[in-house]
């Protein structure tokens, strides 16, 4: 099983250190070679297998997990996202007025966009492990 | 044309190449009595390097003037954070850390002499974007990498993210980087 060193960096998310094949000494040697004097050297299997809340992974002992304050926030930010890519072109309709656009047609998208991820809000933030916050993004 | 001229070893030792007798200055080549083996090559003495006649000697051959040389990458790598194939290729990296989405740290197997050297990264993309070109909104991005916390031993790099929804940083798939400078 390959190991690796993890350590927490500066944004306080776990940091994920492999050696290359060219790397000849330990992984203490290179921990050392790195400067790190507070770091773990784990299995690789004990790492999370999903990427999606790669900024909420945090050191444990022996294990990273995933925080899932930190988590739920970064599902925040990408549910703004899709609903600003959602909202795009019926602001666009609205902002600019276009003769032979229908307006209030766009008015009422918007709302049932606004609906829908008020509602998805609502289950990120009553979810209570990482697979519901994926479930509550649609993922 | 100038004539070569190779003199009778004296007792076995070196063999001599010598430019033409009228010349006063004459540069006098000295090849070892040893043929060496399999894998040297001919190097200049160190201890001769300023002599006024250079002596070559058999050394193994380390890579010599063309690793050295302040023209070859010193290091490169191709890898994969974002996913499981991790480092693809590399040459003089010991490691990558992985920070975050987008954000990574290599670490030299022989370190540079300074801080001077300078980096060359870019990414794939699984497709082609046309909205680069077409000016089109949409998902599609634009990408920029920086690079900060430069060391001789290390350097990290941000892979930033100019998406018309995301400002944010991008996994750093498919990244390729090579560095030059001094060793």
């Amino acid at each position: 099983m390959a190991q690796v060193i993890v350590h927490t960096n500066d944004a306080g998310f776990a940091s994920i250190t492999r050696a290359t094949s060219e790397w000849k000494g330990t992984l203490d040697e290179l921990a050392t070679k790195m400067n790190l004097s507070n770091y773990e050297i784990v299995d690789d299997s004990k790492l999370p297998s999903d990427r999606t809340f790669r900024n909420s992974w945090v050191k444990g002992s022996g294990v990273v997990t995933e925080d899932i304050t930190k988590a739920k926030a970064l599902a925040h930010n990408t549910r703004r996202e899709k609903r600003t890519v959602e909202f795009k072109p019926h602001d666009e309709i609205i902002s600019l007025n276009i003769p032979g656009t229908d307006t209030s047609a766009a008015e009422t998208s918007r709302a049932a966009i606004r609906t829908k991820y008020a509602t998805m809000q609502t289950n990120i933030d009553n979810a209570t492990n990482i697979a519901g916050i994926k479930t509550a993004l649609g993922d | 044309m100038a004539g070569v001229k190779i003199a009778a070893a004296a007792s076995g030792g070196s063999a001599e190449i010598a430019g033409p007798p009228s010349s006063s200055a004459n540069t006098v080549l000295k090849l070892p009595a040893d043929t060496g083996s399999a894998g040297q090559v001919l190097k200049v003495k160190s201890a001769n390097h300023s002599a006024t006649n250079a002596e070559l000697e058999w050394a193994a051959d380390s890579g010599g003037i063309a690793s050295t040389h302040v023209g070859v990458a010193k290091a490169w790598i191709s890898l994969d954070i974002d996913g499981s194939d991790g480092n693809r290729d590399s040459y003089n990296i010991a490691s990558f850390t992985d920070h975050g989405t987008g954000d990574f740290t290599l670490t030299f197997d022989t370190d540079f002499a300074n801080t001077t050297y300078v980096a060359v990264i870019t990414n794939d993309l699984s497709t082609y974007n046309y909205r680069w070109t077409s000016g089109t909104s949409g998902s599609g991005y634009g990408e920029e990498y920086t690079m900060s916390d430069r060391a001789v031993g290390s350097c990290r790099f941000q892979n930033l993210n100019f998406s018309s929804t995301n400002g944010g940083m991008r996994n750093a798939t498919n990244a390729q980087v090579v560095l030059f400078g001094d060793q």
